[in-house]
């Protein structure tokens, strides 16, 4: 909490929080993110633009190849299918049956996720609560989890960062075509390219660092981000806007980090 | 005989776990002889308990977790405790706190039925609940093709700090939640800037909310 604060005094992001992407979150999430986030009325989706949304998406995630991008096909193919059925003419043929909006199914299943959703929150502060409490023998329970300060997650979504390489692919400059040299970027170059580039406790903004530069550079330094946040050695701010996001070393400040192997 | 309020306290305090009343019941009874000692009497002495502690400003109260009683430090000791045992916070992550729910309220409740809900795959959350013991398999059921079913565990309760299943948080209806605007992360980004509040059960003994600093 103090390392954020005092982030917040060093830049000029308005609020800033960090961001770890340990947690895997599915296509309901992503739905959900796309409905909050342009405050759309859940019992009137307007499927034709969601889909097209979440389907631009899904192919980013296939092609960052965020680990599970196969559970957002079958989702893909729902909301394909809803999108054909509201196209189709909806009369009655019995006319005593009440006509079912095809939009029921999804929309029942993104409400009764809301509602888990919802409760796994709360739950979280029964556990807070309970943390506070501390009983004999507390070795030998092994608690809860007890986590290292880096494992501690916000409720911060790996779509807003998607969302940041999104804005940032679409200002980028497509390779030019008259270009015959091959420019491939791995993982690794990139790992490297970032290590000299952040050099600074300063954080350092995602849109910035690879401004001016291809779609494929820009991926491959976005995966390595993913990698450098994930050994600990590089943090992620994220401010108030899904356009951008910051980068700030921390083996800087912590010349012996001392992070615990992901599981 | 000793007065009721000294043996719990005796036994509350050696044991160092999780006791059940009907331990302390038995445990009466192969001493002294006096038989079914009613419930609400243990309530009482407990509850009497817990009004001395907090006369006397003590560092621990009794609590009434998973059907059971343990002593435990006020929350107002938490920092210190925090740093004489070396602990970081202790949190879940957010898979498995779905997973965890979708167990605690839909319980007795199969892999699939978890899937459905969460979206996604859920076989990574749930073997990481059972190693934690706070999920566990309670054999199959008869749907189709015979799945396992799972269940939360008495150490769930008892690590979360809940009486008995019938004392989770009310689900909230979808509806409800939509109407307060308490959807998506965003507006979980904004909780993190509050305190977050807790709408403590009536459990008794309400000395948790009184002697947060």
């Amino acid at each position: 909490m103090c390392r954020r604060e005092s982030h917040r005094q060093k830049t000029s992001v308005v609020r800033v929080y960090e961001v770890r992407l340990s947690d895997f979150e599915g296509p309901l999430d992503l739905l959900l993110f796309f409905i909050q986030r342009d405050e759309l009325d859940i019992y009137d989706i307007p499927i034709a633009r969601i889909t097209d949304e979440y389907l631009s998406y899904v192919r980013l995630l296939e092609e960052i190849d965020l680990d599970g991008a196969g559970e957002f096909i079958y989702m893909a193919a729902l909301l394909i299918s809803i999108k054909a059925r509201m196209l189709l003419p909806r009369t009655n043929a019995d006319g005593d049956e009440e006509i079912i909006d095809p939009r029921k199914e999804l929309v029942d299943r993104l409400l009764e996720y809301v509602r888990f959703k919802d409760a796994a929150d709360r739950l979280g502060l029964v556990l807070d609560t309970r943390s506070q409490l501390y009983t004999r023998n507390e070795a030998d329970d092994a608690g809860v989890e007890p986590t290292d300060e880096t494992e501690v997650t916000y409720d911060v979504s790996v779509f807003h960062l998607v969302a940041a390489l999104r804005r940032v692919l679409e200002r980028a400059v497509d390779d030019p075509t008259h270009l015959v040299r091959s420019t491939d970027y791995s993982v690794e170059e990139q790992r490297e390219w970032l290590r000299e580039h952040v050099k600074s406790e300063k954080p350092a903004s995602f849109s910035e660092i690879v401004a001016n530069q291809s779609k494929r550079f820009i991926i491959a330094t976005f995966l390595a981000i993913l990698e450098v946040v994930r050994d600990g050695t590089f943090r992620l701010l994220l401010g108030p806007s899904t356009e951008d996001f910051y980068l700030v070393r921390t083996d800087l400040e912590n010349p012996e980090p001392d992070n615990p192997p992901d599981n | 005989m000793e007065s009721l309020t000294l043996v719990i306290e005796g036994i509350l305090f050696a044991a160092g776990r999780l006791v059940a009343a009907d331990e302390i019941r038995e445990t009466i009874r192969a001493v002294t002889g006096v038989d079914s000692i009613p419930d609400d009497e243990l309530a009482n002495a407990v509850e009497e308990l817990n009004d001395r502690y907090e006369e006397q400003g003590s560092a621990v109260r009794i609590h009434e977790w998973a059907d059971g009683y343990r002593m435990a430090t006020v929350p107002a000791l938490a920092s210190y405790l925090r740093e004489f045992f070396h602990e970081g916070p202790r949190k879940l992550t957010r898979s498995l706190m779905e997973t965890l729910s979708i167990v605690a309220y839909r319980q007795p409740v199969s892999k699939p039925e978890i899937d459905n809900v969460r979206g996604v795959d859920s076989n990574y959350a749930l073997r990481r609940l059972m190693e934690l013991g706070f999920v566990a398999m309670a054999g199959r059921s008869d749907a189709v093709g015979r799945p396992l079913v799972f269940t939360t565990t008495v150490r769930f309760l008892e690590e979360f700090g809940i009486r008995s299943l019938e004392d989770l948080p009310q689900l909230r209806e979808a509806e409800d939640l939509f109407a307060e605007g308490e959807l998506g992360s965003m507006s979980a980004i904004n909780r993190l800037e509050d305190e977050p509040e807790i709408e403590k059960e009536p459990t008794g003994h309400d000395e948790q909310s009184e002697s947060k600093t």
